[in-house]
């Protein structure tokens, strides 16, 4: 009886073990450190800036156009580019955040992602233009935080202080970027 | 202790029909732990064979069939792009650097790619490690080739080796560009990656062949290597291009510009996401193969279960000779159990075996046929609990016998009425 | 000293409303060699199990050696019936899987005790084969490849080694013939001369009771059968 008893002992403290193989739920000392401010993506848009702006200035003549025009190609192009080259928020710039999104990843270390584009919503929605610059942050993970490459489709929540580069310099490219980014995978979290 | 041994020499006794069941579950465990290896290294393999690459760009087919032939050389492109569409989006300032390829020659089995000096100073693989030659240099002369570690190891090439490239995939004699010999410039260094099994040429060295090829098939009025050379080769059509960003935040905006492009249909993908999206669908299948392997292993444990049941009865006789010399009872029905736990264990053990064996016997053909470079090692945590589990299921199967062995040994006592 | 006793026991199968044994009173004493006659079905089996400790009585005392087994835990007794008993069935009494001498050593691997009597387990039980006239080429052949004359007397061996106080024989001599039965009785009893052990033997053949000093009916003994 004691050997059966033992026996079950062992199996249910492996199942415990494999249960817990999660690294990616945040641990207490981590949440215990000031915590990150969550934001919206809209944050990431300086005030006073409206895209839709642009679109209005340009509608008018667009309107003009036939479909397929070059011309009407061309001037499209040109709003779009001027969507784009969209101004950063510098009033974030170091500021501890928590945003959520959806990645494309870029570097994978062990079949783990250590290094991604986040993006504000999933997939390549082609019925309007992908997201402006000021809409996409580069993330670099902590090593303990590299998301499994299965899980490269789930919404995760990102944590870190957010840095803003007006200019590609030699040290970085310009855009929104978080290094040693903490993340965490949005199924965890209550909504 | 003595119930081990007494459940070693009982199960010896009937090995006959518990090897029947130890090797069912035997190939169950290496089903098992094959699919997670496969699984496993597949995905490192993928992932490590392209880094630091923001886009590739080819005809428009489907992502992960752009992916699997411009990357692992698996597949086929279904269309060429123009040359013209790739130097106009080079040029665009978004864009800092390109590597054009082009494939669909082959020679002994390895296939050709052309391309240019770019591809040897910005190609990066695992992390982020470039390309690095054991011998020689890039190609620089139209008939200059550069081959990998593996084509070099395989079929013996030194520096200078002439070899006659095929058309199509496949060399047969009918289809040799024979009359344009290469020579082998430069030897790369090992990668692990399926460049070690590409014979690399300059773009000009495929247009040189297919110079009378136009037709497609050898025209009558046959140029020679010289004549080509001096000939104007510049590409018309290319099958796909690598590019890098100068900042990487105009990634989506440059995808979504060349997926739009109005000259002609492209794709262009970013192979990080591509590759993700290529492991969803595996995922699927691997689920799908693993739960098939775990049904294989409750069948071989189903059937140990059915061998050590038949037996309960027959050994009745046995259990009271038992409970004579001073057996408890629990002693009876822990000996099933053990006899159960052994034959497991030796299922497992002797599915080790044969997974090894396995990897050992189809290490070489992964990596020539699918550029699966298997690294044979030990188990990890995963593939031990697997294990474990496998034990752990045949205990508690065994607890039926076992329980059923201790009931009648209460009743039965000293005399068995057989 | 008394070997065995038994007073007012009572015993009954779980299921069942009506006692199957009722033994008021069983003496037996040390070095005694009693016969015990009963056909099957009269409650033989249940009062070998009784003074094996394999079951309790509902009400009564067993007691064997001084110890009452009836205040035991089942472990106690089964551990009891290791180290003071050595009990012989009619036949089978032998693992198949085992080895000769390890049927004969089987014993000793449940009782730290009757290891220690034994001594040197290998010449022990190469002495006690010996006397029991096994031959030395048979030790190390497959336990069914004995006759059951063989089986029988390797039984004995087995049931003598490290000297247990007391011998239960249950119908030993039934599946021999006329020849091998006498072979059986003259060992048995040199042997258990030799170390002075108690004997109780049970058959239901009367004609082997002149071998014993006591002789029993087991129908006489037995209060169940006296009231039907």
């Amino acid at each position: 009886m004691k050997f059966i008893k033992y026996i079950l002992l062992v199996c249910l403290c492996s199942i415990c073990f494999a249960c817990g193989q999660d690294n990616n739920a945040l641990t207490e000392e981590e949440l215990a450190i000031e915590a990150p401010k969550e934001i919206k993506w809209e944050a990431l848009i300086p005030e006073g800036y409206h895209p839709d702006l642009i679109v209005a200035k340009y509608q008018p003549i667009l309107e003009k156009f036939e479909d397929n025009d070059a011309e009407a190609e061309a001037t499209y192009e040109k709003m779009m580019s001027e969507i784009n080259n969209s101004p950063l928020n510098t009033d974030i710039d170091q500021q501890h955040i928590k945003i959520g999104g959806f990645i494309a990843p870029l570097v994978f270390l062990e079949g783990n992602i250590v290094e991604f584009l986040l993006v504000p919503y999933f997939g390549a929605c082609i019925h309007v233009p992908p997201p402006p610059s000021n809409q996409i942050i580069l993330v670099k993970t902590t090593s303990e935080h590299a998301i499994d490459g299965d899980k490269a489709y789930f919404p995760v929540w990102v944590s870190g202080v957010i840095t803003v580069e007006q200019q590609t310099t030699d040290i970085g490219e310009a855009g929104y970027r978080i290094q040693d980014a903490v993340t965490e995978l949005y199924e965890h979290t209550i909504l | 202790m003595i119930l081990i041994k007494l459940a070693a020499k009982s199960a010896w006794n009937r090995k006959v029909s518990l090897s029947l069941a130890m090797v069912s579950i035997a190939i169950s465990i290496l089903l098992l732990l094959g699919v997670d290896t496969i699984r496993k290294q597949a995905k490192n393999s993928f992932i490590n064979t392209i880094s630091q690459t923001d886009l590739i760009v080819g005809a428009r087919s489907g992502s992960v069939n752009l992916l699997l032939y411009s990357v692992f050389r698996i597949g086929n492109a279904t269309n060429n792009m123009s040359y013209q569409s790739y130097q106009d989006i080079a040029a665009m300032p978004q864009v800092k650097w390109t590597i054009p390829i082009s494939l669909g020659d082959s020679h002994r089995g390895f296939r050709v790619m052309g391309t240019n000096q770019d591809y040897f100073r910005y190609h990066h693989y695992g992390q982020q490690q470039p390309l690095l030659f054991q011998q020689g240099q890039a190609f620089d002369d139209v008939y200059d080739a550069v081959i990998g570690y593996e084509v070099a190891r395989q079929l013996n090439y030194q520096l200078g080796q002439e070899i006659i490239i095929a058309h199509g995939l496949v060399s047969t004699a009918f289809s040799l560009h024979d009359d344009k010999p290469f020579k082998v410039v430069g030897i790369m260094a090992k990668t692990g990656t399926p460049v070690d099994r590409t014979i690399h040429i300059s773009l000009r060295g495929i247009e040189a062949i297919h110079v009378d090829w136009q037709t497609g098939t050898r025209s009558a009025i046959a140029v020679s290597a010289d004549q080509a050379r001096t000939m104007d080769l510049q590409p018309q059509t290319i099958t796909a291009f690598m590019l890098g960003l100068e900042r990487r935040i105009d990634t989506f905006r440059l995808q979504r510009q060349i997926n739009q492009y109005r000259a002609e249909p492209l794709l262009a993908i970013l192979p990080g996401s591509t590759l993700a999206e290529l492991w969803q669908t595996v995922g699927q299948f691997e689920k799908i193969l693993m739960i098939i392997s775990s049904l294989v292993l409750v069948s071989g444990l189903i059937g140990l279960l059915t061998t050590l049941l038949t037996t309960v009865n027959e050994r009745r006789r046995e259990m009271a000779i038992l409970r004579t010399v001073g057996a408890h009872t629990y002693h009876i029905g822990l000996l099933f159990t053990l006899e159960a736990l052994l034959v497991v264990a030796g299922g497992c053990g002797l599915g080790l075996i044969l997974f090894y064996v396995t990897q050992i016997l189809m290490q070489p053909w992964l990596a020539t046929s699918y550029g699966l470079y298997l690294t044979i090692s030990f188990l990890d945590v995963q593939q031990w609990l697997i294990l474990l589990i496998a034990m752990i299921l045949g205990v508690i199967l065994s607890l039926l016998p076992a329980w059923l062995a201790y009931h009648y040994s209460l009743q039965d006592g000293l005399m068995v009425k057989i | 000293m008394t070997a065995i006793h038994l007073h007012n026991v009572q015993f009954r199968w779980a299921a069942q409303m009506q006692n199957t044994l009722y033994i008021p009173e069983l003496s037996v004493q040390r070095g005694d060699k009693v016969f015990i006659q009963g056909h099957s079905g009269s409650g033989k089996t249940t009062l070998l199990n009784l003074i094996a400790g394999i079951h309790c009585p509902q009400q009564g005392k067993v007691q064997v050696l001084d110890t009452d087994l009836t205040v035991l835990s089942a472990m106690q007794r089964d551990r009891f019936r290791a180290q003071h008993l050595g009990i012989i069935f009619q036949q089978f009494n032998l693992l198949p899987y085992l080895s000769l001498l390890e049927n004969v050593q089987l014993p000793c691997q449940f009782s730290s005790q009757r290891k220690a009597k034994a001594g040197n387990i290998m010449q022990t039980s190469l002495h006690l084969l010996d006397e029991l006239q096994i031959a030395r080429s048979m030790l190390h052949k497959p336990v069914n490849t004995l006759s059951v004359g063989q089986q029988q007397r390797v039984a004995v061996a087995r049931a003598l080694i490290g000297q247990p106080e007391i011998i239960i024989a249950d119908e030993p001599t039934s599946a021999l013939d006329t020849e091998n039965r006498q072979r059986f009785l003259d060992l048995l009893f040199s042997e258990i001369e030799q170390r002075a052990s108690t004997l109780i033997f049970v058959s239901h053949d009367p004609s082997l009771a002149t071998h014993f000093s006591t002789h029993i009916q087991l129908a006489e003994l037995n209060a169940i059968t006296l009231s039907v």
